[in-house]
């Protein structure tokens, strides 16, 4: 079957998303559970961190990701401007 | 939206729009009605220009910009159907003003999120996005067709180095070599000052 598009803000929402259900994840582990490419994954986690939305945690020599209060207040913005462009039309 | 009187000269654009005299107490119920739709459409891009200025999302700026386009033309409009009180002449130059100032944001608004639709769909999103590069383009391909219709001259030089100026100014942004950048707005800025320097000594 094919899977339905998802754009970049689709895209950062399920990643953020996964991240608040796991609590903490490495970038692989958040490529599995979001379904993003590794590729594409790296640089918006890359991002995400440079702006604050995302806590880096180094343990053991694996990089964690945890989402800051940032990052769960961007959460509930991305929600509401998804699904205000999904009802324009849009494939956000 | 305004009153006319029977005899008065209309501005040219308006002449199409304006076939009969509206009633002011109708003008006013439509201006307020305008002016709650360019409220909504003005929260909305504040709410879409708020996300993008944090996330970086093409699809927030142009669908923001558009609705901020669209807002402060219906916002326009309003004003203008709101100044329609009987009698107050003074507010004919102001509203036929607003009105044109209205329909120019809103064609741009439309166009944008037309654009923004189709880009949307095609995924190229990022490429049509990028206001400062469509606005060079636009433009270059506007002065270098103007060339085409000023006299011999340097009329015509000026509005070719205005173009070329824009074209190089796109072709900057595009390829990201932001050096060449500043060449094209010298170009451009040369271009304007022998137009305006040739009409001045008229």
């Amino acid at each position: 079957m094919r899977r339905k598009y998802r754009g970049t803000i689709s895209l950062i929402l399920d990643i953020l998303n996964t991240l608040r259900k796991l609590g903490k994840a490495t970038a692989s582990e958040l490529s599995y559970g979001s379904r993003v490419p590794y590729d594409r994954l790296k640089p918006i986690l890359k991002e995400l961190t440079a702006k604050g939305y995302l806590i880096v945690e180094e343990s053991e020599g694996r990089s964690y990701y945890k989402l800051s209060e940032k990052g769960t207040r961007l959460i509930e913005e991305l929600e509401r401007v998804k699904s205000m462009l999904e009802d324009l039309g849009f494939k956000p | 939206m305004r009153t006319v009187e029977r005899g008065e000269v209309l501005w040219h654009w308006e002449r199409p729009r304006v076939s009969y005299v509206f009633p002011p107490a109708a003008l006013f119920v439509v201006g307020i009605l305008h002016l709650i739709s360019a409220a909504l459409a003005l929260a909305i891009a504040y709410r879409l220009l708020r996300t993008y200025s944090t996330t970086r999302q093409p699809l927030l700026l142009s669908v923001g910009v558009s609705f901020a386009l669209i807002g402060f033309a219906y916002a326009f409009a309003g004003v203008s159907g709101v100044l329609a009180v009987p009698g107050a002449h003074w507010a004919k130059p102001i509203q036929a003003f607003l009105l044109l100032t209205s329909c120019i944001l809103s064609t741009f608004g439309y166009v944008l999120l037309l654009m923004s639709y189709v880009a949307n769909r095609l995924g190229v999103l990022a490429f049509v996005a990028h206001p400062l590069y469509w606005s060079d383009v636009v433009s270059a391909i506007a002065l270098v067709l103007s060339s085409a219709f000023a006299p011999r001259g340097r009329f015509r030089v000026g509005y070719v180095c205005m173009g070329l100026g824009h074209l190089i100014r796109a072709v900057s942004l595009r390829l990201g070599v932001l050096d060449v950048y500043v060449v094209g707005d010298l170009l451009k800025v040369f271009g304007v000052l022998v137009i305006l320097a040739h009409v001045m000594s008229r």
